[in-house]
């Protein structure tokens, strides 16, 4: 990426956690809670961002980067620019990657990319590039607890996790809800259901919910008073397991290694992404 | 005076009968005679019993038993947060409460001993018809309570794991009615609960795709707040494209939409989605849209009933109370008249309600049933003719025999031509990838243009050069001696990886250039191939087919031509970009450690530094690019050799597969077929007198459905 972008980091991220699934599951809030900052865009609408990567800056003021189809460089923007690159109801977008640079972040070393739902029938990869980055990559399937084992979604699960063994987590969203037995009874079968459809070990499932979360530090939030406390505390648990899984990949992630430039970075994971997701649209 | 009405009611009845013995037993039928004989006969027990077939649709979790409760005003049918309705559950308007199951053979003793058990805590009383195969059972209490508890063993997913002695039971029964005295309920109407469509079961799945070709109304539920999502379009898709069926849509769960989103009139928020969805996918929208959160229905009216106490439904989560509302609840006179009062209006229930309910009193559903009847007998009728028409055609005119036989003889060697026209073009192919003579050019091959584009210039100009220049300009050598030539680390990969970008962009060029140009071919002569095989039983086009398939050019045909190529992407990606990627990251470990030495003498010059640094950043891009280093591994160039090699040969091979198996499919059919007409040629006279009535028939079905579909309205 561009240097001025490149300068905001004071280290090279060294390992990426790819956030996939439908759209509308809350790929992006479920970042915006992870990195404790509003960086994304969040609509209801099927609004297709192209991909989005995100780290941790260290000059103390967030940083907001376009890059234009067929070019190199990255353009510095403001934020409102930078939630406006979108594309609007199958209108197409001029840019093909965004980044954003977080000061705060609590992750040091461990970089975000928000890829576009799996609906979406744009944002081919371009060519391919090569993937320094790919094994240290967590792929991280975003769907909602209510509706996970849908057919479509159990495709997606069976092709990624025999493509990234060990590196595969799945979020499961919107976990408010429901009531707290169902949760429980839910996530305590998840194992069981996905060893028989073949799917063993199973990868972990996070019953949690981003929207609580980005509540979480507000004090006297309407939202978090109308969910019953047990719903609440169960929620609370599943992100905080979560976020632990992520600290932990990033820990294991190589120490002596060097880091990655952010383009390698970006553009390696998000080829990946975005011949994954194809394939989940064609199950 | 006999009434038009009743006779196009009897005549539909006895051509359904008709169809009925044909698909299932005639020699001359040759489709799928399972299906099509209990389409029939439930196409002739929807003409028979004159009832109205409403039928819920929709993902699994939905809420279409919830929403179907609360229009039945208690909770009958189970409803769970996981997947739950596994049958199709009928319900029908009745004075007593009782379920019968009809079942496609006797029960055994010990099955009806394993569903008493199964319901005995309910003291359920079983009565079994004289031939074992109808079951009705019967609550005492006759609560909604005591019918979800015997439904629950009968239609539930979990049912397979809870009550597994049922498994044989379940599998016999073909329906399942529930009867109920519901005000809701007119007499003339069945409403239909279905599984989810998106289930992972492809049987659960089936049983809802087959019901609705037989249904009158369709209510479809999506979950409001993934409206438009590609899963839930290829349902709907398939639903309207189903001819002359009314179809309303409700926007369920409501109750996570926020107030200012819920715009019935689709202006905004998800109904307009549903609509500009509706308009991308070029699906005619002449549905109604309903907002609803059936579950606030519900809890109000078990509120009500007095089937659940003010504390449970404060403390249920799902039904998501705003603090507001609750803290007013607390404070009031009459808490559970308020809440139930609150949660009845939120959940928009009652405008669903009212206009279904309009909807069904001003419907003609009698007419309704009598013209989705006929339009079912038009079409099956029209269809059986095709083959029958076919035979007789041949078996009066014996010199079609040999006409059709020179047919199929050219069209085997047609085959072969195409087969030879793949041939050649793959030749063509392997000339691009391996280097070889195309159309009197030479062509290098993949990896020859590799090796011209990767060599130690281009290398020192595009890699070593930049790298020191980026290392001259601004601070970025100070920077980099300050950080562990860190810096110094990530720009040389990064002007690696441009560098191999680059090269890999334009191989890829030449790639998809040759992998489209073959797949172009190849698409074209299997369509060919497709067009043959479909015109098969229309032998005289069978000899055109080439010259239109060309003259269209389109690629359609060649639907699983599409995959191979997306496939080959997929796989190129899955293969050598991590490898190289590694190539990259192993390189520049190499240089930090031999920079890392150099770290004491920070005081000399800028040009000091460059000329030191110089050899050992050339070093290591041609290392990691063209060499390998020794005991580390292989260089980049001798990956992307492996790489180039392997896609040109999988892609060979997958166009090869594609081909024989395409080619070998219409081969056996032309067989298949030549055997049979040598049968009809031998037993001409036999063979005529044996379809000739059945041709008349079915053409006189036939006709009198068109006219009956022609006349706008039935008498």
């Amino acid at each position: 990426m561009d240097t001025t972008m490149q300068q905001g980091l004071q280290e090279s991220p060294l390992c990426a956690a790819v956030f996939m699934g439908d759209f509308n599951t809350g790929k992006s809030l479920l970042i915006n809670a992870l990195v404790r900052h509003d960086i994304l865009f969040i609509s209801r609408d099927e609004s297709r961002t192209p991909p989005v990567f995100i780290a941790r800056s260290d000059s103390g003021e967030p940083l907001y980067g376009v890059r234009q189809k067929g070019e190199s460089a990255v353009e510095i923007n403001s934020h409102e620019q930078f939630l406006s690159t979108r594309h609007i109801k199958g209108a197409p977008c001029d840019s093909d990657a965004l980044g954003a640079l977080v000061p705060d972040m609590p992750f040091r070393r461990l970089a975000f990319v928000d890829t576009p739902g799996a609906s979406t029938d744009d944002n081919k990869p371009a060519i391919l590039k090569p993937a320094p980055a790919l094994d240290n990559t967590l792929f991280v399937l975003t769907t909602t607890l209510e509706y996970w084992p849908a057919r479509h979604t159990m495709a997606l699960i069976k092709e990624y996790y025999a493509q990234f063994p060990g590196r595969f987590i799945i979020a499961a969203n919107m976990t408010d809800q429901m009531n707290a037995n169902e949760i429980r009874r839910v996530r305590d079968r998840a194992r069981q259901r996905l060893e028989r459809h073949g799917i063993t070990p199973a990868p972990p499932l996070f019953p949690l919910s981003a929207r609580l979360e980005l509540a979480r530090r507000i004090p006297g939030d309407e939202y978090r008073k109308r969910i019953k406390t047990e719903v609440r505390e169960l929620c609370d648990a599943g992100f905080d397991a979560f976020r632990v899984a992520l600290y932990e990949f990033e820990a294991n992630a190589s120490l002596n290694h060097a880091g990655y430039s952010l383009d390698t970075l970006l553009m390696s994971t998000l080829a990946t992404a975005v011949t994954m997701s194809e394939k989940g649209q064609d199950a | 005076m006999i009434n038009p009405h009743q006779e196009n009611r009897e005549w539909l009845l006895t051509a359904l009968d008709y169809l009925e013995t044909f698909a299932g037993h005639d020699v001359d039928y040759f489709g799928d005679r399972n299906y099509e004989s209990k389409a029939i006969a439930y196409q002739r027990s929807v003409v028979n019993d004159g009832k109205y077939r409403v039928v819920f649709l929709g993902a699994f979790n939905v809420g279409k038993s919830t929403a179907i409760n609360a229009f039945l005003g208690g909770t009958y049918l189970p409803m769970d947060i996981e997947e739950c309705t596994s049958r199709l559950t009928f319900i029908q308007k009745s004075d007593d409460l009782r379920l019968v199951l009809k079942l496609e053979s006797g029960a055994s003793s010990n099955e009806i001993d394993a569903l008493r058990r199964a319901l005995s805590d309910i003291e359920a009383d079983i009565e079994i018809s004289q031939d074992n195969r109808t079951l009705t059972v019967k609550c005492p209490d006759k609560t909604p309570a005591q019918m979800r508890r015997a439904l629950e063993p009968l239609i539930t997913v979990s049912a397979d794991e809870d009550y597994p002695h049922l498994a044989p039971l379940r599998d016999k029964t073909e329906s399942l009615t529930l009867y109920l005295p519901a005000d809701a309920l007119d007499d003339d109407i069945i409403f239909i609960d279905t599984p989810g469509v998106h289930s992972i079961s492809d049987t659960r799945q089936k049983i809802t795709y087959d019901i609705i070709e037989h249904c009158h109304l369709v209510v479809v539920f999506v979950d409001s707040a993934f409206v438009g999502n590609v899963h839930d379009l290829n349902f709907i898709k398939r639903i309207i494209t189903c001819r002359g069926r009314r179809v309303f849509f409700v926007l369920n769960k409501a109750d996570k939409l926020e107030n200012d989103e819920i715009d019935p009139r689709a202006i905004h928020g998800p109904a307009a989605q549903l609509v500009d969805t509706f308009r991308r996918h070029e699906i005619p929208d002449s549905a109604d849209t309903f907002f609803l959160s059936g579950y606030r229905a519900m809890a109000a009216i078990g509120l009500d009933q007095g089937q659940v106490t003010l504390e449970e439904v404060l403390a249920d989560n799902k039904l998501m109370i705003p603090t507001a509302v609750a803290e007013r609840i607390a404070e009031s006179a009459a808490p559970a008249r308020d809440l139930s009062a609150f949660l009845m209006g939120q959940s928009r229930f009652s405008h669903l309600m009212e206009r279904l309910r309009d909807y069904l009193i001003n419907e003609n559903k009698s007419n309704a049933i009598l013209s989705l009847a006929d339009r079912f007998v038009f079409e099956r009728a029209s269809d059986y003719l095709i083959s029958i028409r076919n035979m007789l055609k041949l078996a009066r005119d014996p010199r079609k025999f040999e006409e059709l036989r020179a047919n199929r003889e050219a069209l085997l060697e047609r085959i072969e031509t195409i087969r030879e026209t793949i041939t050649v073009a793959l030749q063509r192919y392997d000339a691009r990838f391996r280097g070889g003579e195309v159309n009197g050019v030479t062509m290098p091959g993949y990896v020859e243009q590799m090796r011209s584009l990767l060599t130690e210039t281009a290398i020192e100009a595009q890699v070593v050069q930049p790298t020191l220049a980026w290392l001259r300009q601004d601070n970025h050598l100070k920077q980099a001696c300050r950080e562990k030539f860190r810096p110094l680390t990530a720009q040389l990969e990064h002007q690696v990886d441009i560098f191999v970008s680059a090269i890999l962009g334009t191989l890829n060029e030449t790639i998809e250039a040759s992998e489209k140009e073959t797949a172009a071919i190849v698409a074209e002569q299997v369509g060919v191939a497709r067009e043959l095989r479909a015109n098969l039983v229309e032998p005289q086009k069978a000899l055109q087919a080439h010259v239109e398939s060309s003259v269209s050019g389109e690629y359609v045909a060649f639907g699983t031509g599409g995959a191979v190529v997306g496939a080959m992407s997929g796989a190129m990606v899955g293969s050598v970009v991590p490898v190289v990627g590694t190539a990259i990251g192993a390189g520049v470990g190499g240089l930090l450690g031999a920079v890392v030495g150099f770290l004491a003498r920070l005081a000399w010059s800028e040009e000091r530094w460059i000329k030191k640094l110089t050899p050992l950043v050339r070093q290591n891009a041609m290392e990691m690019l063209l060499k390998g280093k020794e005991g580390g591994g292989k260089p980049i160039s001798a990956m992307v050799t492996e790489y180039l090699e392997n896609r040109g040969q999988a892609f060979s091979k997958a166009v090869r597969d594609e081909m024989s198996n395409a080619l070998e499919a219409v081969k056996k059919e032309c067989y298949a077929l030549l055997a049979r007409e040598e049968e009809i040629r031998k037993e001409r006279e036999a063979v005529i007198a044996r379809l000739e009535p059945k041709e008349v028939k079915l053409e006189g079905i036939r006709t009198r459905a068109e006219t009956i579909l022609e006349e706008d309205d039935l008498p």
